[in-house]
């Protein structure tokens, strides 16, 4: 009996230096119970900002692998070449899809708990509940677009796309895959019902929602689905809600003016890929297609030689910027992207001026004013031609030009596109209009769900 | 039974149980933890990951218990009892592969299982029981087999190469195999470049890492953890003299022994004894190149090969104590003394190693190839 003092006196000592322990940095595990314990679980980089897959990148026609094996063996090499699997077995993690929905799995936590959480006002509440509604939209965009044939009125009823989940329980079942009409639905839905509730200003952290963020990807996703006129309309509500200058390479003294992305000038709604120092090697066709002046080539690609580029495998893009200032591209959205909508949807309306004016907004912003010339023509077509190549230059292994393809293709634009060798030959081919533009849904998912009917596919 | 009169007891036992188990690293919502979002490095901001996702599914981990014995008294003073038992785990919470499209690849989930069986043999015997002589024996013996029945191991997949089978603690739960599986390379010496070589599963040999047949390339040695533990200790007391001694006994199982390696700051003896020139393949017992590209690795490799890995089973006598008791006599009484015992001890006293290179996991290494004893001296007074 005499020890118990002691005890109670230790006790009492433990749990004061304790709680000043966690007045000054929380540590350790916990469960998601107040408002603030969400608003943390949003700011989440791993799976929330760091959120595309990079294997997006190695779909598109401008990326070069001159030194792949012969046959491809790894997973990065299967998607380069558009194979129909990215695995041989069941037990390997399945690329990309893994990705978005471990994202969603984020969005849906908040959406699941945010109700019952304590502390903070339901204005608070209701925000959170947004920006998951808005982000959880943002990630079906893509998979709806990786999974589901492109965007056709007439059979996006029927066409199947992937499953909309919206519980955060393991031991709930995986639903079936929904058609690309009804994920469309979702999306267009969560984000028009996030509005009147998300923040004004997202400029102390452009990964979080805004209501611009919401208008630019309703802007992507009409674009997606090849609704000009919609998405003009929300393009131009993203610019005068939030943001509307695109970033100035031709003021910057050099490249490491562009920053984190985080903070960084002209962006709406911020993603990063998952890995962010990856180098890609772009295909010479794609180098020589640069204007030699274009910033955007001295800001993001090193070993540049002449600019002949007559080497494969020698000029590399750097993801962090020539300058390693962090100058990692953005897949989310920008006021550049909000642009090229614009542009876009002006030059398939015939709206010359128009289109050429915001491309004269984003070009002057990526030539030194002396080596700058004003785009200029009369013909439709040139000018739709124009603004597609502007997005190419401006959406460098962002993971964007995947979805560009598809669209070009669904408008009999996309020319086919090869794999080489290091020896020059053709190991892979991508015909216009082939199955191979909507991705077969991985062995690893149809394990568990061995029902699922899977997207037809032609070698 | 009266008429077998060495029995003086004999009881048989049998139990049958069941056990649960409430893990708390899962729970039916998410686990977050702690990290800091340092996106913009000038402003760091809190923030959450994952730690467990939610899961309303969850279950008991379940343990069946069986277990058959007998307490035995024979003779005079000897006792002691047999177990067996057979204890099978499931439900256990394990990290398993799930459906992708709930937002994991894994997680922890209610579905690995083992099962564990072997017996126990105690014996307690007073061999000698006089006023001033007493001689008696304390055995122990165990045998345990555990083995895999389910599970899911990230690490090891059917396209995991065969050196993953044998990095770190990967194949430590593999189903079908014992817990703590080490697997080997079958090493076949060296060519006539220094570089390792193995057979494959036909018994054709190969140079290391071509052709990678994955687990063919390996095969399975046994078990890391002792399927065999004895304990045997004795004690004499004469008069108010005693000595006690104890002996350890670990056996069945496998361990690594290290390779001596050239390029290490302190290599181990023979580390000198490496492929030098062609030729040099011919002598036996000698060390791949360790100047090849990546020659470090094969060092590793090889160690991790049926020629260095060998019978772990050792024996150590931990602890011998001689003593002297007072105890009664006049001195100390006159001294108001209760009690005066002369203690000497000794530690770690001798181990051997089973095997060819006298290692032993109680030692961890041959550059030493023995434990450091402890001797102590006591005298211990009660008032």
């Amino acid at each position: 009996m005499n020890k118990s003092p002691i005890i109670i006196l230790l006790c009492v000592l433990l749990f004061t230096s304790c709680d000043k322990y966690l007045d000054v940095q929380p540590k350790g595990k916990r469960l998601l119970e107040t408002v603030a314990d969400y608003d943390a679980w949003l700011n989440n980089v791993n799976s929330i900002a760091n959120a595309i897959p990079n294997e997006l990148n190695l779909l598109q026609d401008n990326v070069d692998v001159p030194n792949i094996t012969t046959p491809p063996t790894s997973v990065n090499d299967w998607v380069y070449i558009w194979r129909r699997q990215y695995a041989d077995e069941t037990t390997t993690p399945p690329v990309i899809w893994k990705d978005f929905y471990e994202t969603i799995y984020y969005f849906n936590t908040v959406l699941e708990g945010i109700d019952e959480a304590t502390g903070g006002t339901q204005q608070q509440k209701q925000m959170l509940k947004a920006e998951a509604l808005l982000g959880r939209a943002f990630s079906y965009l893509y998979l709806v677009n990786l999974y589901g044939k492109i965007y056709n009125a007439g059979t996006a009823k029927e066409d199947l796309a992937v499953p909309f989940v919206t519980s955060n329980d393991l031991n709930t079942p995986t639903p079936a895959r929904n058609t690309v009409q009804e994920i469309y639905d979702h999306i267009i839905a969560d984000v028009t019902e996030a509005l009147p509730h998300l923040p004004q200003d997202n400029s102390k952290n452009r990964f979080r929602g805004s209501v611009a963020a919401a208008y630019s990807v309703l802007a992507r996703t009409y674009l997606y689905m090849g609704d000009y006129k919609n998405a003009a309309k929300y393009a131009q509500l993203a610019l005068d809600n939030g943001p509307n200058e695109v970033l100035d390479y031709a003021a910057m003294p050099s490249a490491a003016g562009i920053k984190e992305l985080i903070t960084r000038p002209g962006t709406i709604y911020a993603r990063l890929l998952k890995t962010t120092y990856t180098q890609y090697m772009p295909t010479l066709d794609y180098l020589r297609s640069f204007n030699v002046k274009d910033l955007r080539l001295a800001y993001h690609y090193v070993y540049l030689g002449d600019y002949t580029f007559t080497k494969r495998g020698e000029t590399y893009h750097l993801g962090i910027g020539v300058a390693y200032s962090g100058a990692y591209p953005n897949c989310g959205t920008s006021v550049e992207e909000m642009r090229l909508i614009l542009a876009e949807c002006a030059a398939r309306d015939n709206d010359l001026p128009k289109a050429i004016n915001e491309l004269d907004i984003l070009r002057k912003a990526r030539f030194k004013p002396d080596d700058y010339e004003k785009f200029e023509s009369a013909d439709q077509e040139e000018v739709l031609q124009k603004v597609l190549a502007e997005r190419n230059f401006e959406f460098a292994f962002n993971g964007m030009r995947w979805f560009d393809m598809r669209r070009l293709d669904a408008d009999g634009r996309m020319p086919e596109v090869n794999r080489y060798d290091g020896q020059g030959n053709v190991i892979a081919s991508l015909p216009p209009h082939s199955p191979k533009y909507t991705l077969q849904i991985p062995i690893q998912v149809l394990y568990f769900n061995p029902d699922w009917p899977q997207n037809p596919w032609a070698d | 039974m009266q008429s077998i009169a060495w029995v003086k007891t004999l009881k048989l036992r049998m139990a049958h149980g069941f056990n649960g188990n409430v893990a708390k690293e899962a729970l039916p919502q998410v686990i977050a933890s702690d990290v800091l979002n340092t996106l913009n490095p000038a402003a760091p901001v809190p923030a959450l990951q994952i730690l467990s996702y939610a899961n309303s599914g969850l279950r008991w981990e379940q343990t069946r218990n069986f277990n058959l014995g007998i307490n035995y008294e024979i003779f005079k003073g000897i006792s002691g009892s047999i177990d067996y038992y057979i204890k099978k785990s499931t439900d256990i919470l394990a990290t398993n592969q799930i459906d992708a499209t709930r937002g994991a690849t894994s997680a922890l989930i209610n579905e690995a299982s083992i099962r564990n069986s072997g017996f126990e043999v105690s014996l307690q015997a007073d061999w000698i029981s006089r006023r001033r002589f007493n001689w008696n024996t304390g055995l122990v013996f165990a045998h345990n087999k555990s083995k895999v029945l389910e599970v899911y191991n990230a690490d090891l997949t059917a396209s995991s190469g065969s050196w993953q089978y044998i990095s770190g603690s990967y194949s430590n739960y593999l189903k079908g195999y014992e817990v703590g599986a080490l697997f080997n390379y079958r090493y076949a010496g060296l060519d006539n470049t220094g570089y390792p070589l193995i057979y494959d599963s036909e018994g054709k040999i190969k140079p290391l890492f071509t052709n990678d047949a994955k687990i063919l390339d390996v095969s399975y040695a046994g078990s890391s953890i002792p399927v065999f533990n004895l304990g045997l200790s004795n004690r004499v007391d004469i008069g108010n003299f005693y000595v006690y001694c104890m002996v350890n006994y670990f056996g069945n199982f496998k361990v690594r022994v290290p390779v001596p390696n050239a390029s290490e700051k302190r290599p181990l003896k023979g580390a000198g004894n490496y492929w030098k020139q062609p030729g040099d393949e011919e002598i036996p017992g000698i060390l791949p190149n360790p100047t090849t590209s990546g020659g470090q690795q094969h060092y590793f490799h090889i160690a991790r090969s049926d020629k260095y890995t060998v019978n772990g089973a050792y024996l150590t006598i931990g602890d011998v104590t001689a003593a002297y008791s007072f105890r009664g006599s006049s001195w100390l009484r006159r001294a108001g003394i209760n009690n005066m015992e002369l203690k000497v001890q000794a530690s770690n006293l001798y181990t051997v190693g089973f095997n060819s290179y006298n290692y032993s996991l109680a030692t961890g290494s041959y550059a030493k190839p023995y434990m450091t004893p402890t001797y102590t001296a006591a005298i211990a007074i009660n008032f």
